[in-house]
């Protein structure tokens, strides 16, 4: 009698251990989720290709500059469109130096500023009709 | 033993007398006791089996509840951590690559892109009191080219969001100033022990930049652009000011 009376109370511990691991397994999944993401957050430096078409598309082509040189320092790669708009922050960075070295004399960064612009304009593919509005909106004939 | 009817001699396993053959009450007795005891035994066995059994069961879970507790504080230890893990990694691999990386500053320096260096800079995590000498002598050009990157991008939101104006003078105003304070103020920290070869040139160069900018874009003459160096952050601010509303 006292036996059955000591393992009923032993089915009863197993059964709360049993509820426990449960909890904590389910914790287990929590926090292993959270340092997943993290660490996700963390290692996905720069911007995704997607930010960059919005910029195109909003014409904000200034914020691109910068973009473009964190993920290149974080070494960021797109695919081959994904490089046309990292060609377009390019020629945007290239044109805005241009005109101001133009307007002030400086012929020898202007010409420099002048041959990142063509590299890039090369690069620019598809996407090249942007080259006439970043053109448009600096000033640059 | 003997046997109780014939007085001969017989054994516990003898159940009835070999000489007259009568019945061996002890030997009776005998096999109903081993026959209890033998059950009592087996009870007391599977009572021993069943009890062992459940405390292994409760001790393997006890190890489980122990291991899924040390994982998971681990885990949300090295979440909550993730950043500084990261900024280390970040830092060793950037004292690793080092001769590399003094290669790419120059060449960032030499071709006069200092919005690339900020970001280059950034990427690494460095810090100067955990940098090694070698990239500690770039620090004053680094700090200033994290300001240039602000003033840079300040003028041409001005210069094509004129609708942002407000916001964008404001910071305009606080970059500059920081761009200037950082490049001017030889106190600092970070200019301790490094040979003015290292950044007085480059500054002369960023500021050529910005003047530049300033012209072209928020149409300043050559002698405003000349002067912001040695304004306050007051003045300063009161000509950005002054520059736009007249604009309008």
């Amino acid at each position: 009698m006292q036996n059955k009376i000591k393992q009923k109370r032993q089915d009863i511990k197993i059964i709360i251990l049993n509820v426990v691991i449960g909890v904590l397994v389910f914790f287990l999944l929590i926090t292993g989720i959270y340092a997943l993401e993290e660490f996700s957050y963390e290692f996905d430096n720069g911007y995704k290709e997607d930010i960059f078409l919005y910029r195109i598309k909003d014409g904000r082509y200034n914020e691109m500059v910068r973009m473009y040189h964190e993920n290149e320092a974080y070494g960021k790669e797109f695919d081959e469109e994904g490089q046309e708009y990292y060609a377009i922050a390019k020629y945007y960075e290239a044109a805005s130096f241009y005109k101001a070295f133009l307007e002030a004399g400086d012929t020898q960064r202007m010409e420099r500023y002048l041959d990142k612009m063509e590299d890039a304009a090369e690069d620019m593919g598809a996407m090249v009709f942007v080259k006439d509005k970043i053109d448009e909106k600096l000033g640059i004939q | 033993m003997k046997c109780e009817f014939c007085n001969g001699n017989m054994s516990l396993e003898d159940l009835h007398c070999p000489h007259c053959g009568q019945i061996n009450k002890h030997a009776q007795q005998h096999i109903k006791a081993m026959k209890r005891y033998q059950g009592e035994f087996n009870e007391t066995k599977e009572d021993v089996i069943t009890v062992t059994k459940k405390y292994s069961q409760i001790t393997v879970r006890c190890i489980i509840i122990v291991v899924l507790l040390i994982a998971s504080i681990v885990l949300a230890v090295l979440g909550s951590n993730a950043y500084s893990i990261c900024r280390d990694m970040n830092r060793k691999k950037a004292e690793k690559n080092k001769e590399e990386n003094i290669k790419k500053i120059e060449a960032f320096i030499e071709d006069e892109d200092f919005m690339a260096l900020n970001s280059f800079f950034e990427s690494t995590d460095l810090d100067f009191y955990d940098a090694s000498e070698e990239y500690a002598r770039y620090y004053p050009v680094q700090m200033v080219a994290r300001q240039y990157t602000g003033v840079y991008g300040y003028i041409m939101s001005i210069y094509e969001n004129p609708e942002n104006i407000e916001w964008s003078l404001d910071n305009l105003s606080q970059e500059l100033t920081y761009f200037y304070k950082y490049m001017d103020d030889r106190e600092r920290y970070y200019f301790r022990d490094v040979d003015p070869v290292y950044y007085e040139d480059t500054f002369e160069v960023m500021d050529t930049h910005i003047k530049q900018l300033f012209m072209a874009y928020l149409g300043f003459t050559k002698e405003e652009a000349e002067g912001l160096r040695e304004l306050s952050e007051a003045k300063r601010m009161v000509l950005l000011e002054e520059k736009f509303e007249n604009a309008e």
